[in-house]
Formats: C-alpha cells, structure tokens, sequence
C-alpha cells in the first residue's frame, strides 16, 4: 500500500474513532465527594457594587430596607452616584484593551480595601482598581473563570486588564499565591521588574522593597520576560528579577548552595571568570535548566564552557551541534530545550 | 428543523442546568457530569494514552470546573468551555507530574513508538487507540489535539509552549509512526 493509501486509511481511521468513550466506572461518586468537601461555587459580584455607592450596608452588605423608605435623597444621590459610574465605566470599556468585567475578592483575614475603602467579606474589584492588605489582612481574588490569586499581608494589587483575551494586574508590593489553570499567556502580572506570564500553574511571586521580583514555582511553567529577555521557570525552580535588569537566571530549589550563589554572581556580572567554573562544578543535570538559559546570557567564549558541561552531564540530542549552540541558532536551542526538559521534572 | 429545535432545547436544558449548578444545587451539576463525561473521558484517554490515569484527570476536571462555575459567564457554550478546561487539566497534570525519566529512548528514534503495546493480529483492524497510546507523548498530545480534536496547529503551540514547528514536526511524526504501524 502507497503512502497516500495509507493516509486516506489512517484519516478514515481517525473519522472513526468515537466521540465518547465511557469511563469504566461511575466516577460520581468520588467527584460529588470531593465537591462536597469544598465551598460552592462563589457568586459573581458585578462590578459596581456597594463599596463605591458608599452606602451604609448591614452585616450581610445588603442596604437596609428601612433607610431607603426614609431616605429618599440618599436613593437619589445613589441613583446619581451609580448612573455616574457606569457611564465612567461604559467610556472605560471603549479604551482598547480595556474590559468592564470584574473580578470577585473574598477577604480571608484582616480588613483588606478597595480604592481606599474597606470591603465586607466579598466584594469586587474592577479594572483600573486596587486592593491593598496590612500587616494583618489576607485577600483571594477569584481571577475571571481561570483561577485565584491570594494577596498575602502588606501587599498592593491593581487590576489592569479583565478581559477573556487577557487577564492582567500589577504587583506594585508584597506578594501573591497564584493558582491558575488557563491557556498559556493568559494570566499576567507586572512587577516593577518583569512581566509573569502564566503558562499553567502554580507559583508565589513577591516584590521586596526595592523592586527586586522573587519567583516560586509549585506547578507547570512561569515565564519572566523583560525587554526581550525571558526566563522559563519550572515547577520546584525559583526566578529573581531586578529592575533594569529583568529576570536572572531560573535555578531549582534543590540545587547546591555553592551553585546557587555562584549563580547569583554571575547573574550579577561578579567577577565571571571565576563565579561561572564555580558555577559549572557544582552544576548537576537538573541544572541543566539553569545552564541552558545562561547559553544566550554570556559571551561565546563563556558559552563555549557552559556547552561543554552541558554535554559532559547529557549528550547532546541528535542534530544539536555545537557550533549551533554557539551561533544561538534559535531552533537549535529550542530543540536543546525540549530534550533537556525531561530533566527538569 | 425538528433536529434543530432540539439542539435548542438541549443547549437551553444545558444552561439552566448550569445556572443551577452555579447556585450551589450538586444534582443539577451531577446532570452536567453525566452529559458531558464521555467526551471528558475521551479527550483525557486519548491525551495521556492511559485509561486508569485519564479517570483520575476526569474527576479532576469536574472538581475544577464546580469550582470555577461561578466564573462561568455564559457568552460561549458550556461544553466548549468545559472542554477546554480538560485539556488544560491534562496539561497541567502531565507538568506536574512528570518526573526525571530516564532517557530510555531518543527523541528522533522513529521506532520510539512504544512497542510495549501489543501490535494487532495481520487479520485485525488496526486498533487506533491502542496506537494513539503508543505513540510519544509529545507527538500524541499534538496528534490527539489537532487530528482528532481539531485544534490548529498555533493554539496547540501556545497550549504546549512551543514552536509551532516542532507541532508541525511533531503531528508528522506521529503519523508516520501510525502509517508505520499500519503496514504491520
């Protein structure tokens, strides 16, 4: 049989194959048992909600009845307030890029606020908008229909992009817990140093006090990109970012601490002649995620050490030269990727 | 008409479904499960080349998806999103869970097609599943999503994080692998 034959089989084959397939066991059971054990769905709040009206609200942030029958001026400069706001809000939404979809914050300790104002136990944020937490408060936000973000203590967030194309919001201090299960490229924050992209996962993500971003990887990937410069952050790897400098080179938490400060010098341009064959010693091929991301960071000559220990922890894959690698023929280092990744696991 | 005024009642019965599942009610979400966990089943089967493994993402997918129903808006059908939801799933469940595997076989071996598989009988038909599941799991998940799932060839290279070439290279490869298999 031809190769076109066998083609026009395999796709007839592939035409075949059955929309569903059943699973071999009723799994209702073991799903209604574990949804049982968490909370319900969370209701979406809209987006002009109590918080900017100003109302005095009662326990369960619901406007008392009996003020609005004995205060019809306060319905009305209400009535004012939010017709103001929407249209603010209807004028927003035509900037591109801009959406008017909110996103709905649950306070999980302390008193967190909106703007400048304090929020009940849920509320919603919107684009343009902050949360900010003290030393005591904790907030999630439930991040559209793709996951949720927890603002640790002392931190500052601003929301801006709510849309279904993108998700953005600035880490301006403090830290973040992310949880999010998206398309790549969906979820972003910036920092005063780099921009996260989530590729699917779990991470934490914190700015110090001098701008400087620390990124942890529980799940999946994380990229950290600035200017050009990207670093591809795996599950149990940690990333730091610098303002100016953007995101320095990924290194797993598990790496010797001899690797990781000589890593921090080089990162740092500290004296590279001697902090890279420190840094190449200590290197192991879990590692390798670290000296495959140095490849592009430093010189050819330079590169030409970090390709040698590399191919003295692995060989090289078929069809990666070193010549390639040294020219940074990007499908090359690509390829190098894909192979060394399975490392990094 | 009478096939399309049902699709219509279905899509209707579907999303008051999820309104009430969004309202906390588990029975109304139960319905959605048994609606959709064929189809569930079949892209995680399919995706990960292990039934076993695949049930276990299925339960996953539905405990994430009755989490995130709130943020569920309605403006695209709830099978799409559910759908896409799984795939996400399967994704971040092979990251996650992929350990340090021994370089047993490489990468551009064309007979990297995992042989533990029993190879059909010459008088059977080819078994494609049993294929799809021998197949490397990079070029099964880019064969999976595009050939049978009908994914175009940049949303899986975003999906996947990679070059939309190594896709290209990666659904040819598979085929070759199947066409090969085939000939058997």
């Amino acid at each position: 049989m031809n190769s076109s034959n066998m083609d026009e089989k395999l796709n007839a084959l592939i035409s075949a194959l059955p929309d569903a397939i059943e699973p071999s066991r009723d799994l209702w059971p073991d799903i209604a048992a574990r949804i049982r054990a968490v909370r319900k769905p969370a209701q979406v709040i809209t987006l002009v909600s109590a918080k900017q009206v100003k109302l005095p609200a009662t326990s369960t942030g619901r406007r008392a009845g009996s003020i609005w029958s004995k205060r019809p001026a306060a319905i009305a400069a209400a009535l004012f307030i939010l017709v103001s706001l929407s249209a603010a809000l209807t004028i927003l939404s035509k900037q591109p890029g801009v959406s008017e979809e909110g996103w709905t914050v649950t306070g999980i300790a302390g008193a967190p606020t909106i703007g400048r104002i304090g929020m009940n136990r849920e509320g919603a944020i919107g684009v343009g908008e902050w949360i900010e937490t003290d030393g005591e408060s904790r907030a999630q936000i439930e991040v559209g229909n793709i996951g949720q973000v927890e603002l640790q203590p002392n931190s500052r967030v601003r929301i801006l992009r709510a849309g279904a194309d993108e998700h953005r919001m600035a880490l301006d201090r403090g830290g973040i817990n992310a949880f999010i299960l998206a398309p790549p490229r969906l979820f972003l924050v910036e920092t005063p140093s780099a921009l996260a992209v989530d590729l699917g996962c779990a991470y934490e993500l914190t700015v110090d006090e001098r701008g400087n971003g620390h990124l942890n990887v529980t799940a999946g990937w994380v990229a950290l990109e600035f200017h050009g410069v990207q670093s591809l952050v795996p599950a149990g790897a940690a990333c730091v970012s610098r303002p100016g400098s953007g995101p320095g080179t990924p290194y797993f938490l598990d790496s010797a601490a001899e690797f990781q400060k000589a890593l921090s010098d080089v990162d740092l341009g500290h004296s590279l002649d001697a902090s890279l064959p420190e840094l190449l010693a200590a290197s192991r091929v879990r590692d390798s995620l670290s000296l495959w991301h140095l490849l592009p960071r430093v010189a050819r000559d330079q590169r030409a050490l970090v390709w040698e220990r590399l191919t003295e922890l692995l060989p090289a894959p078929p069809g990666v030269t070193r010549e390639a690698v040294l020219n940074l023929d990007r499908p090359v280092l690509d390829q190098l990727k894909e192979d060394l990744e399975q490392f990094w696991f | 008409m009478q096939s399309a005024t049902a699709s219509q009642a279905a899509a209707a019965d579907i999303s008051s479904l999820v309104r009430a599942a969004q309202a906390g009610d588990q029975e109304a979400f139960e319905q959605l499960y048994r609606l959709h966990v064929g189809r569930i089943n079949a892209i995680c089967r399919r995706m990960l080349g292990d039934p076993r493994w695949a049930e276990d993402v299925v339960q996953d997918a539905f405990v994430r998806a009755w989490l995130m129903l709130a943020g569920f808006r309605h403006e695209s059908c709830f099978g799409s999103w559910l759908y896409r939801l799984t795939v996400n799933a399967v994704l971040l469940e092979l990251r996650s869970t992929k350990r340090r595997r021994a370089r047993v076989m490489p990468c551009e071996d064309i007979t990297e097609l995992d042989h533990r598989q029993e190879s059909p009988a010459p008088d059977q038909a080819l078994d494609l599943e049993t294929a799809i599941a021998g197949l490397p799991e990079k070029a099964r998940l880019v064969f999976v999503l595009h050939e049978v799932e009908g994914y175009q060839h940049d949303e899986i290279a975003e999906m996947l994080g990679t070059a939309v070439g190594t896709c290209k290279a990666q659904l040819h490869r598979a085929r070759h692998l199947l066409r090969e298999r085939l000939q058997r």
